[in-house]
């Protein structure tokens, strides 16, 4: 039985078919594997995001609320930045949309923090290790512009992303890496020039 | 002062004007017999009824339910423009009085609003109301998190969206509706089913509609959505 035959997703397939028998199957609600790649993505095997992401993909019913944008967060580090809107327009929808049937008794703000997630480090590929920021940015082709404000390394931050650059401003100096590029100390701004990469992030 | 028509047919007698009366006493209505001649065909059955309900102080009828799709019974509730109750042969009616209502909702705001004055009705009446709804491949929720909270809070929620009166309980299944409809009725041992329909038989929620009439073994209230 294929997922899709059960129900479109997203869709609380163990409500539908029992708990049992979703045991039984390959449906998952969300991939614990996936959430290794989230969270711990330095520990997991290189090059391992892609091949994970078409494991579980046809077999996620996402029936969790807080699948959608994690997987959209995925999805972006992935390079698969279209499949990845298509998630986060999921999540999004999830409370404006009233797509689990009890917005009225309180919104989710866990998949609020997983949009926020979802856009950061998936689309806008911002990440912090060693007291660098680095920047690998996957942009859907239907946008244009993604600028996120954030704060990190005690500075306040603001990347700036077009399909033909991403600028840098911070109110103070940090040192920043453009994927494929060396880091950085930058004061005030800076803007890297060429277009993204395409492909799976290197820590995925 | 509204009247509950009973439209009794040759060895219907005891069973229609048996649940007739159980109804006018919810209604606090008058109970008016109707009695269908032997020898006419089904549609002229149908007709005598429909002409018969249509009449100002008629508030719903009571009638035999058969099983053939072209008894008169059918062909009025597809075409009546108010609430009829079809008895099963051999319809368990528990005297003196109506206790308990099982109303199947689909969650659509339509099968919502057609039983809404009823469940009104039979909550003011002190009957003990019980919502089913079935979870199928088209209604399941999308998502569902922790199950303890998830649970607490959807049935909360639905019967907000789907049920006025107080004191109302929500039972959940996830299959077939028609299927669960016979069986919680049993469970439950309710005295009567309410549920909203299209008056379409070929329609989707027909399955559950002729399911419940001819298998759950008690008279089955059918109010067009169309009503509201």
């Amino acid at each position: 039985m294929l997922l899709e035959h059960v129900a479109p997703v997203p869709v609380a397939a163990d409500v539908l078919l029992g708990r049992e028998r979703i045991a039984a199957s390959q449906v998952i609600k969300q991939p614990d594997v996936l959430m290794l790649h989230h969270l711990v993505p330095g520990e997991v095997a290189p090059g391992s995001l892609r091949p994970n992401l078409d494991f579980y993909g046809p077999r996620t019913a996402h029936g969790s609320s807080l699948s959608p944008a994690i997987t959209a967060c995925l999805l972006a580090r992935a390079g698969r930045a279209d499949e990845a809107l298509a998630m986060l327009r999921m999540a999004l929808d999830l409370d404006l949309g009233d797509l689990t049937g009890m917005t009225a008794a309180g919104l989710h703000m866990a998949t609020f923090g997983g949009v926020w997630q979802a856009v950061l480090t998936g689309f806008a590929g911002v990440s912090v290790s060693g007291g660098l920021l680095r920047i690998d940015p996957r942009l859907p082709t239907s946008w244009q512009c993604l600028q996120v404000r954030f704060r990190c390394l005690g500075r306040r931050v603001c990347v700036t992303i077009t399909p033909e650059a991403v600028k840098v401003g911070a109110d103070g100096p940090i040192r920043v890496q453009r994927a494929g590029s060396q880091p950085r100390l930058v004061s005030g701004g800076v803007t890297f020039r060429g277009l993204p990469e395409s492909g799976e992030m290197n820590d995925a | 002062m509204p009247e509950v028509l009973a439209a009794v047919e040759a060895g219907q007698d005891s069973l229609v004007t048996g649940v007739a009366e159980l109804i006018s006493g919810i209604m606090q209505a008058g109970t008016r017999r109707l009695d269908v001649p032997e020898g006419i065909s089904q549609e002229q059955a149908a007709a005598l009824m429909l002409r018969a309900l249509d009449e100002p102080a008629a508030a719903l009828a009571v009638l035999a339910a058969h099983s053939s799709p072209r008894a008169a019974c059918w062909r009025v509730v597809q075409r009546a423009r108010k609430p009829v109750v079809l008895v099963p042969p051999g319809a368990k009616v528990r005297r003196p009085a109506i206790s308990r209502v099982l109303l199947p909702l689909n969650g659509t705001p339509e099968s919502a609003v057609a039983v809404a004055d009823t469940m009104g009705l039979l909550a003011r009446a002190g009957v003990d109301l019980v919502v089913l709804h079935v979870f199928d491949a088209a209604t399941v929720p999308r998502f569902w998190d922790q199950a303890a909270h998830a649970h607490q809070a959807w049935t909360e929620e639905f019967l907000a969206r789907n049920a006025a009166p107080a004191g109302v309980r929500l039972e959940l299944r996830s299959g077939s509706p028609g299927e669960h409809v016979v069986d919680v009725a049993g469970a439950e041992e309710a005295d009567l089913i309410a549920l909203g329909w299209s008056q379409h038989l070929d329609a989707g929620r027909s399955r559950t509609v002729r399911r419940s009439v001819l298998h759950a073994g008690v008279p089955v209230l059918l109010v067009p959505v169309s009503i509201n």
